[in-house]
Order: C-alpha cells, then sequence, then structure tokens
C-alpha cells in the first residue's frame, strides 16, 4: 500500500480499467441515435400523410364544386339542385361525361333528403375512398323544394 | 509525445443533447391541433353560408295563419268568448274567414312579403312601431317557422337570423324580422344575402332631369368655376335634391314627383285597407249561415244594418286608436291620414339623414370640381344609392363555450 500516498491526487495514474471503456458511451450514442431517428422519421410520415390528405380533399371539393356549377344542368338554380332531371337519363348520361373527364378517380353522389338517401350514377366501391358533403336545397317538384344533404365519394381506380 | 488524456462522456452527453434540441424542434408536427382547428373553422364558415341559402330557397311544407288575428281575438275576449280553445266554434270560424295560407312559394318570397307589409315607422330617436297590426299573426308564425327550421339544421350551434328591409338606408323605417340569441362578443360566423322585394319603386330617371335644382346644378356647373359662393349655392341645390327625393317630393311641370316616403307611406297604408277590406269581404262572400250570423253578432255594431260596415268599422277602429296610442296625435278615421302621419315622421327621418346628406354634399362638390365631366352621372348615381330595393338575410352562426 505504499505507493497510494506516494502520489498526488490529481496526478494519480493508478486506475482500475474495464475490458471496453467505450461501451456505456456506445449505448447512450445509439440509444440516442434511434430516438432521434424515430422522430425524424415520424416527423416526414405525418407531413407526408396531412399532405395527401389535404390534396385528396380538395380533389374531391373541386370535382364537387364542378358538378355543382350553377350552369350544370342538373342544377336548377344556385344552390338547388334539379331532382326530376338527375334521376332520369339525361342526368345519368351528364354525370357519365363528367366521369369521362376526371381520369382515374371514380365518384359517386348521395343525395340525401327527408328519410331517404339516393346514390348515382350507382351505388359506391368498398375500396378507401373520400367524401365531402354539402348541404343543398332539392327541387321535387313546382311545390316543393326542401333542404337536403349532397355528398360525393371519390376513390381511384386501380391500375388493370 | 503527449500520453496524458482524459476520457470524460461529456461528448456522448453532448449528442444526447443535440437531439433532444431538434426533438423539441420537431415536436410542433406531431400536434396536428391548430391544422385541425383551422379546417374545423373553415367547415363552420360554410356552415353558415349553406345553411342560409339552403334556408332561403327551400319552401316551407304548410305554413298559415290568421290574418287580423289577435285584433279579433282581441275583441271577441272582451265579450267572455274562450279564444284559447282550439275546438269552438269561435275557432272554426275564424280560420275559415281570416285563415291564409302560403302555398308553393320559397322562404325568401314569404320573408320579403312578411318585410313589406310590416310598415314599420320611426316616431322618436329611439323609437319605431309596426303600424300594420293585422299581421301579428304573420309575423310570430313566420319567426316559429324560421326557429324550427333553423334549430334543425344548425342544432350544434347558436344562431341569430335577421332579415331587414330599409328602403331609405340607415333609417329604421321598413321592416325588420329577427330570431336568435344576442349575438355574443366571441368569433362569431356571418352570412349575408339579398333577395327581392314584391313592391316595385321604380323611377324613370330621365323625368329627374328637369327637376329645378338638378337645372339649377347644371346651370351653375357650365357658367362658374367652384369659388365658395358657387359652393354654398350648390350645396343648397344639393341637399333640397336630396330632401325632396327622399323624403318631400320633388315638382316637375307643376306635377308633384312622390318621394320614397310618400311612395312606402302609401304602399303601407294600402295594404292596411286591404287587409281590412278583404277581411270583411270574406266575411260576406263566406255563406256559412248560421255561423256568419254569430260572428257578426259576437262583434258587429247592433245599430248598423249590413255586417260588412259591422266588422270594417271595428277593425278600423281598432287601427286608428293604436295609431292614436302610439303617436300621440288624435287621428279620426283612415282618410286624411298621410300628412299628419308624414309630419310626425319627416323630423325624426331627417334628424338621422342630415349628417349622411352633408356627407354626400360635400363629397360631390369635391368630385365637381375636380372632374367636369360625368358629374351629374355621378350624381344621380349616388341619389339612386341611397334608396334599397332589396331585403338582406344575415345569419350569425357561433358556438356555445361553456
Amino acid at each position: 500500500m505504499r505507493f497510494w500516498y506516494n502520489r498526488r491526487l490529481y496526478r494519480n495514474d493508478v486506475a482500475v480499467s474495464e475490458e471496453f471503456t467505450a461501451l456505456p458511451a456506445l449505448a447512450v450514442i445509439s440509444i440516442g441515435l434511434t430516438l432521434f431517428l424515430i422522430v425524424f422519421s415520424s416527423a416526414e410520415k405525418s407531413y407526408d400523410i396531412q399532405k395527401e390528405s389535404i390534396d385528396e380533399y380538395q380533389t374531391a371539393g373541386f370535382l364537387l364544386d364542378h358538378i355543382l356549377d350553377p350552369n350544370a344542368p342538373i342544377m336548377k338554380d344556385k344552390g338547388v339542385i334539379n331532382y326530376p332531371f338527375l334521376n332520369s337519363i339525361d342526368g345519368r348520361n351528364y354525370l357519365e361525361s363528367i366521369r369521362r373527364q376526371t381520369g382515374n378517380i371514380n365518384f359517386s353522389i348521395s343525395l340525401s333528403f327527408k328519410d331517404e338517401e339516393h346514390f348515382y350514377p350507382s351505388t359506391p366501391c368498398d375500396t378507401d375512398r373520400i367524401a365531402v358533403s354539402q348541404s343543398i336545397a332539392v327541387y321535387l317538384n313546382e311545390v316543393e323544394t326542401i333542404p337536403g344533404r349532397i355528398t360525393i365519394i371519390i376513390w381511384w381506380d386501380t391500375i388493370g | 509525445m503527449d500520453d496524458k488524456g482524459l476520457s470524460t462522456m461529456y461528448d456522448a452527453i453532448l449528442f444526447i443533447v443535440m437531439i433532444s434540441l431538434s426533438s423539441i424542434i420537431l415536436t410542433p408536427i406531431f400536434e396536428m391541433q391548430t391544422i385541425n382547428k383551422l379546417a374545423g373553422e373553415r367547415y363552420r364558415e360554410n356552415v353558415a353560408e349553406e345553411t342560409l341559402h339552403t334556408f332561403l330557397v327551400s319552401m316551407p311544407s304548410n305554413f298559415n295563419y290568421n290574418l287580423g288575428g289577435s285584433i279579433v281575438d282581441t275583441a271577441a275576449e272582451t265579450l267572455g268568448i274562450d279564444v284559447a280553445d282550439n275546438n269552438n266554434l269561435y275557432h272554426t270560424i275564424t280560420t275559415l274567414i281570416l285563415g291564409r295560407e302560403q302555398l308553393h312559394k320559397t322562404y325568401n318570397c314569404i320573408i320579403a312579403e312578411n318585410l313589406c307589409s310590416q310598415f314599420m315607422i320611426p316616431i322618436s330617436n329611439n323609437d319605431s312601431i309596426k303600424l300594420n297590426i293585422f299581421t301579428e299573426d304573420f309575423n310570430e308564425k313566420l319567426k316559429d317557422k324560421i326557429i324550427k327550421y333553423l334549430l334543425g339544421h344548425l342544432g350544434d350551434y347558436n344562431f341569430n337570423f335577421t332579415a331587414y328591409w330599409y328602403p331609405i338606408k340607415g333609417v329604421h323605417i321598413g321592416g325588420i324580422l329577427q330570431v336568435g340569441d344576442p349575438i355574443p362578443d366571441t368569433t362569431c360566423y356571418h352570412a349575408e344575402e339579398t333577395f327581392v322585394i314584391p313592391i316595385n319603386i321604380d323611377f324613370n330617371k330621365n323625368l329627374l332631369f328637369n327637376i329645378s335644382y338638378i337645372k339649377n346644378i347644371t346651370g351653375i356647373l357650365e357658367d362658374h368655376d367652384i369659388d365658395n359662393i358657387t359652393k354654398t349655392s350648390l350645396s343648397e341645390n344639393l341637399t333640397a335634391l336630396f330632401r325632396g327625393f327622399l323624403l318631400d317630393g320633388l315638382l316637375y311641370n307643376n306635377i308633384s314627383y312622390p318621394s320614397i316616403l310618400d311612395i312606402f307611406i302609401s304602399y303601407g297604408l294600402s295594404n292596411i285597407e286591404d287587409a281590412i277590406e278583404n277581411i270583411s269581404s270574406k266575411l260576406i262572400n263566406t255563406a256559412i249561415g248560421e255561423g256568419l250570423y254569430t260572428l257578426q253578432g259576437i262583434l258587429g255594431d247592433i245599430d248598423n244594418t249590413t255586417y260588412y260596415t259591422g266588422l270594417f268599422n271595428i277593425l278600423e277602429k281598432e287601427f286608428i286608436d293604436y295609431l292614436t296610442n302610439s303617436t300621440g296625435i288624435n287621428f279620426y278615421n283612415l282618410t286624411g291620414i298621410i300628412t299628419p302621419l308624414e309630419d310626425i315622421i319627416k323630423p325624426v327621418i331627417w334628424n338621422i339623414l342630415e349628417p349622411i346628406v352633408e356627407q354626400l354634399t360635400s363629397y360631390i362638390i369635391d368630385e365637381f370640381s375636380s372632374t367636369s365631366s360625368n358629374s351629374i352621372e355621378i350624381l344621380m348615381d349616388l341619389l339612386f344609392n341611397q334608396v334599397s330595393t332589396k331585403a338582406t338575410a344575415v345569419l350569425v352562426v357561433w358556438e356555445d363555450y361553456i
């Protein structure tokens, strides 16, 4: 034990060392790096999802605005939809013509008033879809114009 | 070569600290609250606009009211008839004779008719009264319908719906309909729409060019430069023109050109006369035998021989009494009502209009000094701008934060 009080404290070369001195530091760093990568990738992913979702809802909104344009034949006036016309063959043809313009986006319109709900041109597919709705007045006949809700449901056609 | 060294964990700790800082910087991306809140607010703004437009263009399912209902009820009550019972003969007879049904009209037509029939006039600076007492039931039933519709479509929100028509802008003359809670100071979403009214306020603008004030003004503008003397003369002529157009009436070739106020009052009074006459003549045209005799016996003047005159006189008397009580001036019958009524209303309206007209005149004189061409066109535009030929409906929607 003689060599203990021979040395000064700050110049003490006596030490105990284990085999891998870098391991604790390495552990802390790897945990830190993993956490950082998790944070970063979540941020990127959520930003991506949000951007895509805004894009999809905007597409649905624009399509609904296009269909409900006051000059369209299915609209009787601004904010009033012509129900007899929508039910007729001309109405279906009009919706088909719009469908041809939209490329790989397929859509279906749901009109609900009183206690009924109708789909034009047909009921929607069961894949992933996006819906946007708006309140609207429905012109049933000369003496009845009642409030209702119109919803557009869009989904993307898979290729092939 | 220096073999001495020092090993610490400080660099690892520094690394961890840097990573934590960058995570803190990135955390706002995880909290989508602001974005969701903004998306929700945009939806709420659209709710107000869409609901208002859809409401105005739809038709009510069945809407009927009793013309003059409350007046006749009051008269009947003083004679001991139970007016609240919905199953007795009185109720059946009055619904048959006085009932009106509004069929196949959209809400904006019905509201426009109601606003035009209210005949609201200001009688002092803070007070206005609705002169058409025969349409009280119409007002109440329409308000009920509106509340029911809006509660059904806006159940989650609080709302306030106001529809008004002020033929002279800035003056509370015309008609107003208000339902809902008072508007709070918090964030509200506001939607507004205008629609046409059934009264035709049509002017031949060309006739106005020959009015003496306009001739004076054109004369001044052509001959002189604008200096202080012409300014006073111009402003006098302009004020007289505005006042004549809106309140007093204008002379053209010794023919009186009615003012907006004249048109409004004669329209309102003709509505009231029509209402009284319709009630009385329906009584005659509906032959229901004993029922007719019973109603007339209840309400008629015992001395008079004809049923028609009896009911007509009672209703006319009710209206005249109401007018006398509200304005404090004695009226005696329906003829010769216009001038004393206008004498009450004109000072009140001119109080409100005078500052507006002053501002307009100084603006017009500035326009005259700067550009000489199309000055009269500007003047005519400003003149006709003071008249509003459309009614406005305003829907305000807000959330209840508890």
